[in-house]
């Protein structure tokens, strides 16, 4: 039996030892993995640090940030990071080094030489350097107490030139390696993107601006000169016709005078006629007498002079419209002269009378003591025209246009104020947009107040308008007076 | 072969007969073991075969009884012995239906190395079912005596009706049981 329990005890101890060595084996194999583990624990934790950080600078260009607060968060984000205590930035304006506010555990940081700030800027590739061999003796009084003894300089690049040098102060048990800077480097570049972008968005913005500014400015010239153009034609128009109208005027006009003349001869004639037609008895004076009392001669012979009278009255006004023709039309090519207001009212009604007077009772309150206008006369005329013709067209009934001028200190004031329907809220505000009409499409171009409104600012003066719905409106234009 | 199962065969037969026999079996065989196995290492196959034909022949019954006793008494010896957590099941039916899904593949994970058996139950009803293995070491009636001491385990009447066997058909990889429990 003895045996048999050696054999089985000499059995288990070769188990046994076996065991052990599975054991031993085993325990090797945990602690290595235990140590892998451990390891790809601290990759991942590196990892996210890192991509936590990246995340980070990424999500500064989803928000509206301007570019100094871009590169202070960059900077905040950095110094994290790579669990520095301080950081401060750099960064070149037309040329000037600028250093901008330590942030971290101090405020205050003495900038290094300015032939290294030189270097630095020139230099392509940046790393990580000693303070003691960058050797300023200012900022090395300051970091030494807290530990510092290396800086990290990251460059930020826009449009290819380093225009911002981040510096990150380290202290010297920080756990910092090549990969990390590569990491703040990579930041960086995203930095330097986002500001090439903001700036160019603002270039963009800028630029959107001006050309909007321009685009108004064409818009505006290019309504002036198409209304140019149409008043250019129509005032060459009226010219010719004047010019035609002028010569048959002429002729009509002297004939008229020689006929008033003839007239007078033939009353005094006619006169002398029928008192010989009285006193003679023969056939022919019989006769005579017979004429005169089947045609009444001497009342013909009234009628004609009042005929002839009225005709050259007549032709007179015909005269005076057809002057005023061709002073409209000739406004483009007036000088800038002195001109009385009352006067270019009244040639500009007898223009538009026509126009006006089956619909419209006409008051003028003009003050006889306001000062001369400098200006185009003619170009005012056709403002006061526009005016007048607008407020005809503004009255749906019989009503009434008052007309009124008055100096106030050196300015000449003249009030068009009609009865008619008014002018909207709605429609006020776009009243002087070239091309806003009310009317219907082909009665109006929308270009009347609009051009109206370019004559009056050229001339140094305004548009002011009062208007009330169903009540009427008051255009109100102010002029300077001429020097 | 894992040495927790000559472990078991140990026990078996210290239980079952002496150490003395024990003591005669391993000397009667050349094993390159000397015949002392470790729970967790791997031996050759060929030497469980040996001993078992040994024991068989000193117990004076055929190899498949003797496998068929030695699988249900393995049954409860890898429930007490094995590093292997096996959850409390109620009854064989849900043992078997985990025992690839989770106990061989525990196995595998404790044993990078370790060869285990294929055992695949198809429920026909929640009380029968058809039982397939497969294994090169061919340990057919180690695995029937296994189902029987797992019903044993979980006070269950089974029924096993081998209906292929790779020992008598040249071509079968796999033995097939008609199982009904009660």
């Amino acid at each position: 039996m003895s045996d048999a329990y050696k054999k089985a005890y000499e059995r288990e101890k070769i188990s046994r030892q076996s065991a052990e060595i599975l054991l031993d084996e085993k325990t090797r194999e945990v602690q290595a993995n235990i140590d892998m583990i451990q390891q790809q624990f601290n990759d991942l934790r590196q990892q996210k640090k890192e991509s936590d950080y990246l995340l980070s600078v990424a999500r500064l260009s989803q928000n509206d940030l301007g570019l100094a607060s871009i590169i202070k968060q960059y900077l905040l984000s950095t110094i994290g990071f790579l669990e520095a205590k301080v950081g401060r930035y750099t960064y070149l304006k037309d040329s000037v080094l600028v250093i901008g506010k330590a942030l971290g555990v101090i405020g205050d940081l003495p900038k290094f030489s300015d032939a290294f700030y030189k270097t630095l800027y020139q230099q392509e590739n940046r790393s990580t350097l000693k303070l003691s061999d960058i050797g300023c003796e200012e900022v090395n009084l300051v970091m030494d107490p807290l530990d510092i003894d290396r800086v990290a300089f990251i460059p930020i690049k826009c449009f290819g030139k380093t225009s911002t040098v981040c510096e990150i102060f380290l202290p010297k048990n920080t756990k910092f390696n090549a990969e990390m800077l590569e990491q703040c480097l990579v930041a960086g570049y995203q930095i330097g993107g986002m500001v090439e972008k903001s700036l160019n968005s603002k270039k963009l913005e800028m630029s959107y601006q001006e050309i909007k500014a321009s685009n108004e400015t064409i818009k505006k010239t290019q309504n002036q000169l198409v209304q140019s153009e149409k008043m250019a034609s129509l005032g060459q128009l009226a010219a010719g016709v004047a010019h035609e109208i002028n010569n048959p005027i002429g002729f009509v006009m002297s004939n008229v005078g020689t006929l008033k003349e003839y007239s007078e001869v033939l009353e005094g004639y006619v006169k002398l006629a029928n008192s010989l037609s009285e006193s003679i008895d023969s056939e022919d004076a019989r006769a005579l007498k017979e004429i005169d009392d089947d045609e009444d001669v001497a009342v013909m012979v009234n009628d004609i002079k009042s005929i002839v009278s009225d005709c050259s009255d007549g032709l007179k006004r015909v005269k005076d419209i057809v002057a005023n023709l061709k002073s409209f039309a000739r406004s483009d090519e007036e000088k800038n002269e002195p001109f009385n207001l009352n006067e270019c009212i009244e040639k500009t009604l007898k223009v538009v009378w026509n126009e006006l007077k089956y619909n419209v009772t006409l008051n003028r309150h003009f003050d006889n003591k306001i000062a001369l206008v400098k200006g185009h006369e003619g170009q005012v005329g056709q403002v006061i025209m526009n005016m007048l013709v607008n407020a005809g067209q503004a009255m749906e009934s019989p009503g009434e246009i008052t007309l009124s001028t008055s100096q106030k200190n050196e300015w000449v004031i003249l009030s068009i104020r009609d009865t008619g329907k008014g002018i909207s809220k709605e429609v006020m505000d776009k009243i002087f947009d070239p091309f806003f009409t009310t009317k219907e499409v082909n009665e109006g171009t929308g270009l009347g107040l609009s051009i109206s409104y370019g004559i009056i600012e050229k001339h140094g003066g305004n548009i002011q308008v009062n208007s009330k719905e169903s009540e009427g409106t008051e255009f109100i234009i102010t002029l300077p007076q001429s020097v | 072969m894992q040495g927790i199962i000559f472990n078991a065969l140990e026990e078996f037969v210290l239980e079952n007969a002496s150490m003395e026999v024990w003591n005669n079996i391993l000397d009667e065989n050349e094993l390159a073991s000397g015949g002392s196995y470790t729970s967790g290492q791997s031996y050759d196959d060929n030497e469980i075969d040996a001993l078992a034909s040994t024991l068989c022949k000193k117990l004076d019954v055929t190899l498949a009884t003797g496998l068929g006793l030695f699988g249900e008494f393995l049954f409860e010896f890898l429930l007490t012995r094995s590093a292997i957590e096996i959850r409390d099941y109620k009854t064989v039916q849900e043992l078997l239906s985990e025992l690839e899904s989770v106990i061989h593949r525990d196995v595998k994970r404790i044993h990078p190395g370790a060869y285990t058996p294929l055992f695949e139950y198809v429920p026909s009803t929640s009380f029968a079912g058809i039982l397939t293995y497969r294994s090169k070491r061919k340990l057919c009636m180690v695995a029937e005596g296994l189902v029987k001491g797992a019903a044993k385990h979980y006070q269950q009447e089974v029924k096993l009706d081998h209906t292929q066997c790779m020992h008598n058909m040249a071509d079968a990889d796999e033995c097939v049981w008609e199982v009904e429990f009660s």
